[in-house]
């Protein structure tokens, strides 16, 4: 337990770092499945090795150990962990518990409030539902059923070709669930501080997974039109709605889907060209490296059983202890004198 | 490789053009209204199921029917959303077709779109 408790911290630092810049060259459903169980395995294993640690300090104390079965003493001289490690981790667990169940009040509430609007809708409303507004919006929401939100903005802005892009983009989202992947993975990052950089890498990957199945019904560069009109609109959508008397009406033109790092160049960038399919290679070491860390973990957890079995009070002591509050009248009889 | 299309596919394919036209359609309009190619009777079940459920209205032009949103319904579902979409603006989970778009953006974009009318004037 003295090394292995701390490589899930280590292997959440290192998947923080490395895990968008891999998913980034994977293709996008790839990419966010191997975003969404890293997330999820390294906070796992990460929360796992507190508990352990946090364990540790309370293993060590006398009033624990009169609880359960096992000699406080015994436990310290066998103990690897320092008492200040684990009370960072308590003080870590505390922090973990706020910060997730807030994420969670968060996410789940947007979930619910979507499952809820699907919900209220009468029957005659199908899937596409359109809503009044000059701005662009397009959203999946996932409800039951789900639908698809466009505005009247939106619907003015696009082409035929766009607006069935947009539709099939909107469409993939919901079919493959990527509201689920960024809800694991919101929730994993509020746990581990160290993924902070995941979700914004999982909504781009889930973007580009959309974006491709929208490449497959049309053209690549009708989804990048659409991806530059969307950015335009949203653009002067903002601008309008912060102006009192906005009254828009044109189209606006076609411009360059933003500034070179911004999200739609990027995803314009990957319709134009897909990365290169080296999943093959990259995947499998992934999955190993987090099957060792899901190992070490268990092991681990291995080590503190076999720590406290050690420190376990012998069965002879555990028999005589209720004899000794008890049977102190029966031991006096069988005295020979 | 055919894929097969869902019911509800096809139905926000024609609802889509039929918002977009912003004038009652005949089947064979909405049928060179969308870029996917259909069956004229495709098209005309289409409708028709879209008409069943009240999704939307039509009116006798000559010898066909002519097809649009109904307005009722759509101000309906519209209330509905409008508070998730108020605040989906800031959402993390839900997603938006071009989610992040910062006030350095929106500038970038706003100049583009500016200079791009001054050429065009």
């Amino acid at each position: 337990m003295s090394f292995d408790v701390y490589l899930p911290f280590l292997a959440s630092a290192l998947f923080g770092v490395l895990g968008s810049r891999v998913a980034r060259r994977l293709r996008p459903a790839q990419a966010t499945w191997l975003l969404t169980c890293g997330a999820v395995i390294t906070t796992l294993c990460s929360f796992c090795s507190l508990l352990l640690l946090a364990w540790a300090l309370l293993a060590r104390l006398s009033i624990a150990a009169s609880l359960g079965d096992w000699s406080a003493t015994v436990f310290r001289q066998h103990n690897p962990v320092n008492v200040g490690v684990s009370i960072a981790a308590i003080a870590l667990l505390i922090a973990v518990f706020t910060r997730t169940s807030r994420a969670m009040w968060r996410h789940i509430g947007e979930l619910a409030m979507s499952y809820r609007a699907c919900r209220c809708l009468p029957s005659s409303v199908g899937e596409l539902v359109v809503v009044d507004g000059l701005g662009f919006q397009a959203r999946a929401l996932p409800g039951r059923p789900s639908r698809i939100v466009l505005s009247k903005g939106a619907i003015a802005a696009l082409s035929v070709a766009e607006r069935t892009a947009v539709l099939a983009h909107e469409r993939s989202h919901l079919l493959h669930r990527h509201h689920l992947h960024k809800l694991a993975v919101a929730l994993a990052a509020a746990a581990n501080p160290a993924l902070r950089a995941v979700p914004s890498a999982i909504s781009f990957s889930v973007e580009r997974w959309a974006d491709a199945d929208a490449a497959r019904i049309c053209p690549p560069e009708v989804v990048a039109s659409a991806l530059s009109r969307a950015t335009a609109g949203r653009a002067t959508g903002a601008r309008a709605s912060r102006a009192t008397a906005g009254h828009r009406t044109s189209i606006p033109p076609v411009v360059s889907p933003g500034r070179p790092d911004s999200e739609a160049f990027r995803r314009a960038r990957a319709l134009r060209q897909p990365p290169r399919r080296r999943g093959w290679i990259v995947l499998p070491l992934a999955a190993a490296s987090l099957a060792a860390v899901a190992f070490t973990s268990a092991e681990a957890a291995n080590d503190a059983s076999q720590l406290m079995r050690r420190s376990d009070v012998p069965a002879v002591a555990v028999i005589t202890v209720p004899y000794a509050l008890t049977g102190v009248a029966t031991v006096e009889r069988r005295r020979p004198w | 490789m055919r894929r097969r299309r869902l019911a509800g596919e096809l139905e926000s394919v024609v609802l889509g053009a039929l918002w977009a036209a912003g004038e009652p359609l005949t089947a064979a309009q909405v049928r060179d209204a969308i870029d996917i190619d259909l069956a004229y009777t495709t098209v005309m079940t289409t409708l028709a199921r879209l008409h069943d459920k009240g999704s939307v209205r039509r009116q006798r032009v000559g010898r066909a029917y002519a097809y649009e949103p109904s307005a009722e319904v759509a101000a309906d579902a519209a209330q509905q959303m409008r508070r998730v979409l108020d605040r989906g603006d800031h959402a993390t989970v839900l997603a938006n077709f071009v989610g992040t778009l910062d006030d350095h953006d929106e500038r970038l974009l706003s100049d583009l779109l500016r200079s791009r009318r001054r050429m065009q004037s």
